[in-house]
């Protein structure tokens, strides 16, 4: 499944990881959180944001589930829920490229 | 809304589906007790049922066209929380494929809502510790009768000397040795306290050797002086992904098993490995596992016994000397972790219970598969 309609992929190099507290998918989450800022080599930064600890956010930002990882830069935001530890699929959505580390990592 | 179901079974064109009309499925759909939304690729809502509307609370007409955010497909089921007004938050197992929606590509998610199951779960741990706590208490009983033999006999000594020769410096030696004492009891009290207060969670990353020193504390403690115990710990341990509290527990309830096997005198032994691949046969559960082994020289068990190890509620013990709990613990601990267990054992040949703890992720979807096996030892 491929994206076409993005204009300027990782267009601030900003993304945001909703997660909620404790639950099961969260500590996965922040798991994947690194691989995939790893895999980009700086390319983007991951602000977490937890849900439970900031429900203002949430609600502000119209977050329904957690996970979910969600580019803010695009009106309205790209946002992928569940789980991220298919990092192409993720890197795929927002239009990132996988950086060359000479290690394959899939 | 009729819409979707009639596209819907156009998607499943299989030839069960070719005599329910689009009203059946529409209604199938709408009445099933799982949640289900059709999301394009965008992560808009085009379709909720009535079942999504309540595990997001909120009304059906709500739900569309809002910009949830595009479900990922992983090919199994994944758990994601779900957050509503007014109501806690629901635990939801999700599930995504791709399907057809209006000629246009979309994703489907199934939804389930698992809190209650996961409430239970979480008392079902609770339960299991208090019944772990139950049996320490058992086990250190004797501890306990001991320092209070001690203290006794101690404040008797006491009472002589301050009868009859209150200035004689062994007094304060006495006074001081006796709150050494107190010291030594309170540590116990606070270890068993801190066990017992720690809350079941969820796996975690922990960093398995510095777990294991942690809860060998307190089993130095409570094994009694005939019992020593041998900690081979693999300084290269790879961190692990279990629920910690549940690891303590199921290490205190083989330690507590092993001590009755050794019926007070012998050796327990703890051994981690980074390199489990050593006793396995099949090499590839060193990339996936680290193993830690906790063995005693026991009397060993029959394969007869082993067959039932790990039922509910089987033991071989006296009566009040036991519940069959433990290893059943363990077992699910094992079960839920996503690792593997293995017993070797033979009658006056002792026990070593191996668990395969799975690696922290370094390289996402490990697939983790549960494998129990019993094999008896071979030099039976």
């Amino acid at each position: 499944m491929s994206v076409s309609d993005r204009s300027s992929p990782g267009a601030n190099g900003l993304l945001r990881l909703y997660i909620a507290g404790d639950a099961p998918g969260a500590h996965r989450a922040l798991a994947n959180r690194l691989r995939i800022m790893e895999e980009l080599a700086g390319e983007v930064e991951i602000q977490v944001v937890d849900v439970l600890a900031h429900p203002d956010e949430a609600e502000r930002t119209g977050i329904l589930a957690t996970p979910t990882l969600s580019d803010e830069s695009t009106t309205p935001p790209r946002r992928l829920i569940g789980d991220i530890s298919n990092i192409a699929q993720v890197l795929d959505y927002f239009g990132y490229r996988k950086k060359d580390s000479g290690y394959d990592h899939s | 809304m009729a819409r979707g179901a009639a596209e819907l079974s156009e998607q499943y064109g299989d030839a069960s589906l070719t005599g329910i009309s689009q009203f059946d499925f529409r209604r199938l759909i709408e009445t099933t007790a799982d949640g289900v939304l059709v999301v394009d690729l965008s992560g808009t809502v085009l379709y909720a049922n009535p079942a999504a509307a309540v595990i997001f609370g909120c009304p059906v007409a709500d739900l569309v066209h809002i910009p949830l955010g595009r479900p990922i497909i992983s090919g199994e089921t994944t758990e994601i929380t779900v957050h509503r007004p007014i109501r806690p938050p629901a635990e939801v197992e999700m599930r995504t494929v791709e399907l057809s929606w209006d000629g246009r590509p979309a994703l489907l998610a199934s939804l389930r809502d698992v809190s209650a199951h996961r409430a239970q779960q979480e008392r079902r741990r609770q339960s299991q510790k208090l019944e772990a706590i139950g049996r320490l208490a058992a086990g250190i009983v004797h501890d306990i009768n001991n320092l209070l033999t001690v203290f006794e006999s101690g404040l008797r000594l006491l009472r002589k000397q301050l009868r009859e020769d209150p200035a004689n410096p062994n007094t304060a030696m006495l006074i001081e040795e006796l709150l050494k004492r107190t010291q030594n009891g309170g540590a116990l009290t606070q270890q068993l306290l801190a066990f017992s207060r720690g809350q079941s969670l969820y796996p975690e990353t922990i960093e398995l050797n510095g777990r294991i020193k942690a809860i060998t504390r307190l089993l130095e403690r409570t094994l009694g002086n005939g019992i020593s115990i041998n900690l081979e710990l693999d300084p290269g341990l790879g961190p692990v992904v279990v629920d910690a509290n549940q690891l303590d527990v199921a290490i205190l309830n083989l330690a507590v098993n092993a001590k009755d096997a050794m019926a007070g005198t012998g050796m327990l032994a703890i051994e981690t490995s980074d390199t489990p691949g050593d006793i396995e046969e099949m090499p590839a559960l060193a990339a996936s596992f680290v193993r830690v082994t906790v063995s005693d020289t026991g009397c060993g068990m029959s394969k007869e016994v082993l067959a039932k190890v790990f039922e509910p509620f089987f033991t071989t013990k006296g009566d009040g000397r036991g519940t069959g709990l433990g290893l059943s613990q363990v077992y699910g601990f094992i079960k839920q972790s996503g690792g593997h267990i293995r017993i070797e054992s033979a009658v006056g040949e002792g026990t070593s219970v191996h668990l395969f703890l799975p690696r922290a992720p370094r390289t996402g979807n490990d697939e983790l598969q549960m494998q129990v096996e019993i094999r008896p030892n071979t030099c039976e």
